[in-house]
């Protein structure tokens, strides 16, 4: 026996890649909301106060024995171009999560069916609730799909003395359809790649994130939100439709992400970047999203933001304002995204968002 | 001072705080000897659980909450709570993993087959 000290982990760093469920029982019921309004782009250049994204996810979950689980989580949302997954007037249903998962050992797990993609920390932790803004940088979503289906190899373990993780997915097919697909991502086939995280210093996680990949499906659309001019508004090149076609070439996407906790100041940090190729030019970009304590549960925060858009010029991002979390149920964020750009596919103004878990 | 009880299968792995972190934060699901890691809390309110957070993960047991409503995403809730020390000295007595925590002078007569693995703190008040 040992008389220790006490400890100076801070918890909310353990963001390791894939992390398993450990539901008590068969069946578990839960889900969160998000209401975020700000003056959104309408078709003919004005732009006006509405809801930007009003999302409703149900999860359900469970373990089957001491190894084997479940998850299953439904998103229903209409979104605008201003808000993170960015399409006009969308609404749509989306399987985003449904897999099976048996657990070997700590080290070794496999899930198969539908799952988040492991690229960077902040996929896997995607919902409202959870973000310190309310519209996501663009290098979280942009150059990669949010959920593949495939087969997930992931574990967590002590490596040295420091926590570690790591996950690993292979996903031969695309996403399940147009239906599906978030329009505004670039959907995988034939992807293999992964990420792995340590907690370097107690509080401080680093991850690096690879894949190889072809995308799975023609950038196709139909409405202003695919490319044509919003009314005399500069044209947007951000998603250049015939850039980001089917293509059988072979890309490489990397990543890494950053992570620090402490107690009055949270840090998060990443990059991704979907390499160039003889027929396509690179993508992506990296942030950093600054979190300090000015009184109980409200944080000030603030994030900058640099991303190439694939065929257009560099956007420079930021943004500022504030977020409380009283209790464990409810986000408050509001704030103000400042950028370079006018475009309807850049969030930009004062954003107001509501979410809860349930 | 509090103390972590396990009932294990095997021999008591050797006193690793870091190792108490990760069972009951839920991030280790097995104890090395294979078994699944079955932690308890006390009730929230309960001192003895605020003091064991602050020991064990230097956070208030309010900060935790934004670690578990991370996890809460991935389909994980907190270990369950009893509702007294010996309530949860019964349950890891009974329970194959079982890993609770205690004050020292309750973990002074464990049950039968309950192993201490780690005392964290200093006296207690």
């Amino acid at each position: 026996m040992l008389a220790a000290g006490p400890g100076f982990v801070h918890p909310v760093a353990a963001q390791l890649p894939a992390p398993p469920v450990v539901g008590p029982g068969l069946f578990q019921l839960g889900g969160w909301g998000d209401l975020t309004v700000g003056r959104a782009w309408q078709p003919d250049g004005t732009r006006k106060l509405q809801a930007t994204d009003l999302a409703a996810a149900l999860m359900a979950w469970g373990q089957l024995g001491a190894r084997a689980s479940y998850f299953v989580e439904l998103d229903v949302a209409k979104r605008t171009a201003e808000t993170w997954t960015g399409l006009e007037a969308n609404q749509r249903f989306a399987p985003v999560r449904m897999y099976l998962e048996y657990t070997f050992s700590d080290l070794f797990r496999v899930r198969a069916g539908r799952f988040l993609t492991p690229i960077g920390q902040w996929n896997e932790a995607f919902a409202a609730p959870l973000t310190w803004t309310p519209t996501r940088p663009l290098a979280t979503f942009r150059p990669f799909a949010k959920s593949l289906t495939g087969l997930l190899l992931a574990g967590s373990g002590d490596l040295h003395g420091h926590g570690a993780g790591y996950a690993l997915f292979w996903a031969p097919q695309g996403d399940y359809g147009h239906d599906y697909d978030d329009p505004q991502e670039s959907s995988f086939k034939h992807a293999v790649g992964g990420r792995a995280a340590v907690e370097l210093l107690p509080g401080v996680t680093v991850g690096v994130s690879a894949a190889r990949l072809q995308r799975s499906r023609p950038y196709t659309g139909e409405g202003p939100e695919y490319g044509e001019d919003y009314g005399g508004t500069v044209p947007d090149t951000l998603l250049n439709p015939p850039l980001r076609n089917e293509d059988a070439t072979p890309r490489t996407l990397l990543g890494f992400d950053f992570k620090w906790a402490g107690t009055r100041v949270r840090v998060q940090s990443g990059g991704t970047w979907l390499l160039q190729t003889a027929t396509e030019p690179y993508e992506g970009g990296a942030f950093v999203v600054t979190a300090v304590r000015i009184t109980g549960p409200v944080w000030g925060v603030g994030e900058v933001e640099r991303y190439q858009p694939v065929g257009g010029g560099s956007a420079d991002l930021g943004y500022l304002g504030l977020t409380a979390r009283p209790g464990s149920h409810f986000v408050i964020k509001v704030g103000r995204e400042l950028t370079d750009r006018t475009s309807p596919r850049i969030p930009d103004g004062w954003f107001l968002s509501l979410s809860c878990i349930f | 001072m509090i103390c972590v009880v396990a009932k294990l299968r095997s021999d008591p792995p050797a006193p690793d705080l870091e190792m108490v972190r990760r069972v009951f934060q839920l991030r280790q699901r097995f104890w090395p000897d294979g078994t699944p890691t079955r932690p308890v809390n006390l009730p929230a309110a309960s001192p003895v659980r605020e003091r064991f957070t602050e020991e064990v993960f230097g956070e208030s047991v309010e900060d935790m909450a934004a670690y578990w409503n991370e996890r809460y995403f991935h389909g994980t809730r907190p270990p369950p709570s009893m509702g007294s020390q010996h309530a949860v000295l019964l349950y890891v007595a009974r329970t194959n993993g079982g890993v609770g925590y205690v004050q020292a002078d309750t973990a002074a007569a464990l049950p039968e087959g309950v192993k201490k693995l780690i005392c964290v703190g200093g006296e207690t008040d």
